[in-house]
């Protein structure tokens, strides 16, 4: 059996779970079952040889639809598309598990969408956050001391939510090291977030040299995976990391001000939705339809967050505003 | 370390469709083809403009200045008043309500005495009438000289009467004479023109000015690269096409010459419209899907012509609002992207007479303090 390697982007996960994951991962590569089956390779290699060489190839070209051309599908992954299909057919009819291509469950193709409900709850997401930004503009005056920083914080977000949704509409080696490399920068541009409220406000310095020292890290990261090795496991471990420091900050400091602010409960149920949801990453099922995988449904499940996360950031840039005009010194 | 990064940035398959590269674009039997080093060029050429542009501000703009009758209104300057001087220069030209009581105090003039101050202030800063005549005067020169050089260039090729030929025989097109001028000259003129910008007179659609320049420069020396020329050329044109008419109106509009400024206006408004910018469009991204597979370097340049005519549709829509502005029935004309003159009351008393509540009358005296660029 194909260990499920579950292609997590955005990941925060508790710590044993993570082991578990660790150790899953270590096995699996991007070559799944089903793509190593004979049948599978066979059939490819005779499309291609009929369709894709000469005339038919230009045929195919010509007639292809713009839409699936603008998003690089050629006449190859149509091959292995359909063969897909036939694979997954012969493994049902034989009474055998639905298998993985290439690190993936198979999905049905929707116009050029090639994971229609991931790609769909990446936007929606994208969406959320958005509209949350331009009601954080609109409610938050520009003197609000963090108000430049969770404004950097928002397009360091809607970035991330754009590549993964183009990463779930067409799988190309660079869309996927975009979604990886961006996700990354979300958490950690939110560890610098945290570090701007709790320590940065009163001794600016400290979440300087905390930024620069993120930067680093994050230079580090992507030239790794880059130039050395873009290692599964490794990228794993890192986010799960960086998620744990993200989220123990956010909740200790949160917990530490439960009497002082009354709007803390909405930070400490963001950080516990969004690593609860996380878990959803770990029911790995073929998916339902062939649409709804446990991906797309973590997706869709974190969309309503995004509204509480952003409440909670207005709140507390309206609180600190109001501080500072009182003269009350910021905790 | 550093090679393998320079491998995977200028790879094959990121800036070529599917069967081509870098090898494909080498000098063969006599024929020449871009080459990243002819890029260099555009320094000196750059150079050569910033001087030339001085000497023509000197000698051509002035004296036409002059003969068309640019002439700066009077504008009244602020009296000398060292506390808010300082607060000026140093904090802001700006300044916030509080700021404005705790001045208020401080000079013992009246707020509203002190918003007027900052006001006029603010007003002797703004760049005269003059400068921004030499300033367009240069950009129509130029692109005047560089539209009907270019049309001259290319009105004899075969794909200026079909788009679709500029893919012809990809990527091997041979580089001609012509083409390497007109790409140097027009870079060297960005290049110049974003050199300039922290002299030049600033805007209101300052950042979408920048973000032009640094498309536009971006375009032109990739597609130079990965011999995109012809279709360089043609869009190079295009953009020209309407220029000239805009900074022709602009100096007219400068010199206050209102019903020429509004006829070429208008004659602009049509042509910015009307340039074939979806034909370009057309034959860049939608045209190469029935041939190529897509690549890297196809969303790359795709993505800045649609950065480029995001922008273009900004700039319709501001000149739109100025058209409708100075159709029949409203007689004002100014510069939408010109940052307003803020208008003036007649009153004169400034921060040493005693405070007294007067009410302010703005009618007559607006009329004679029409915001004008």
């Amino acid at each position: 059996m194909a260990s499920a390697f579950p292609r997590c982007t955005s990941v925060r996960l508790p710590m044993s779970v993570a082991v578990i994951l660790l150790l899953m991962s270590v096995t699996a590569v991007q070559s799944s079952q089903g793509d190593k089956e004979p049948v599978y390779r066979d059939c490819v290699k005779l499309c291609v040889r009929t369709n894709c060489t000469g005339a038919r190839l230009l045929g195919f070209e010509s007639s292809q639809p713009h839409y699936m051309a603008l998003t690089g599908w050629t006449c190859r992954d149509d091959c292995r598309y359909q063969c897909m299909w036939t694979t997954v057919g012969l493994y049902q009819a034989e009474g055998y598990r639905v298998p993985q291509f290439h690190g993936k469950w198979p999905f049905v193709r929707i116009l050029c969408f090639e994971e229609p409900a991931s790609a769909l709850a990446s936007l929606l997401n994208g969406l959320a956050c958005l509209l949350m930004m331009l009601r954080y503009r609109s409610t938050v005056p520009r003197q609000s001391p963090m108000y430049h920083t969770i404004n950097a914080f928002s397009l360091v977000s809607l970035n991330a939510w754009l590549w993964s949704t183009v990463f779930h509409t067409r799988d190309t080696f660079l869309t996927e090291k975009m979604d990886y490399f961006c996700a990354t920068a979300v958490i950690l541009y939110s560890i610098y977030l945290c570090c701007v409220r709790t320590l940065g406000l009163r001794r600016p310095g400290v979440s300087s040299m905390v930024g620069a020292l993120l930067i680093l890290a994050f230079t580090s990261h992507v030239s790794y995976l880059t130039f050395i090795r873009f290692d599964y496991g490794y990228n794993m471990a890192a986010n799960v990391s960086i998620g744990m420091v993200n989220m123990l900050w956010w909740f200790c400091w949160c917990w530490q001000n439960r009497r002082t602010l009354p709007y803390w409960w909405k930070c400490g149920l963001v950080v516990l939705l969004l690593h609860g949801l996380a878990l959803l990453e770990l029911l790995d099922f073929p998916p339902l339809l062939w649409i709804l995988d446990a991906h797309a449904v973590w997706h869709l499940s974190t969309i309503p967050v995004h509204f509480l996360f952003y409440s909670f950031l207005i709140d507390d840039s309206l609180y600190l505003l109001n501080t500072e005009k009182l003269g009350v010194k910021v905790e | 370390m550093l090679s393998r990064l320079n491998e995977l940035i200028w790879a094959d398959w990121i800036w070529f469709p599917d069967g081509y590269g870098w090898d494909d674009l080498k000098d063969h039997d006599g024929k020449v083809f871009p080459k990243t080093r002819d890029l260099w060029a555009v320094l000196p050429v750059a150079l050569c403009f910033i001087i030339i542009r001085q000497i023509f501000e000197q000698t051509i703009a002035l004296p036409l200045a002059t003969l068309l009758g640019v002439r700066d209104k009077h504008r009244v300057c602020a009296s000398p008043n060292p506390v808010l001087e300082s607060h000026f220069c140093s904090k802001s030209k700006h300044p916030t309500q509080g700021s404005i009581e705790s001045l208020s105090k401080q000079t013992g003039c009246s707020v509203r005495q002190v918003q007027r101050w900052f006001r006029r202030r603010r007003n002797e800063d703004r760049p005269s009438k003059l400068k921004k005549f030499q300033e367009a005067s240069w950009r129509f020169t130029f692109y005047l000289l560089a539209f009907f050089a270019g049309l001259a260039v290319l009105v004899n090729k075969p794909w200026f009467h079909d788009v679709k030929l500029v893919w012809e025989n990809f990527p091997k097109m041979p580089l001609l004479t012509s083409q390497y001028w007109y790409y140097m000259i027009e870079l060297g003129f960005y290049v110049s023109l974003i050199f300039s910008v922290a002299s030049d007179v600033k805007r209101k659609d300052f950042k979408e000015q920048i973000v032009h320049h640094v498309a536009t420069i971006l375009l032109i020396s990739f597609s130079w690269l990965v011999n995109y020329i012809r279709a360089g050329t043609l869009i190079m044109l295009v953009h020209d096409a309407s220029d000239y008419l805009m900074e022709s109106a602009k100096m007219f509009n400068y010199a206050g010459w209102k019903k020429t400024c509004n006829f070429i206006f208008t004659v602009f408004a049509a042509v910015f419209i009307i340039t074939p910018w979806m034909m370009i469009i057309y034959a860049t991204g939608v045209y190469p899907l029935s041939l190529y597979p897509t690549f890297f370097g196809f969303y790359f340049f795709n993505g800045l012509l649609v950065v480029l005519l995001i922008l273009h549709i900004f700039w319709t829509g501001l000149i739109l609002r100025m058209v409708i502005k100075f159709l029949p029935g409203n007689g004002i004309v100014e510069d939408e992207r010109s940052d307003k003159e803020e208008t003036e009351s007649d009153d004169e008393d400034d921060c040493s007479k005693p405070k007294n509540g007067h009410v302010q009358n703005g009618h007559s005296v607006l009329h004679n303090h029409k915001k004008r660029d």
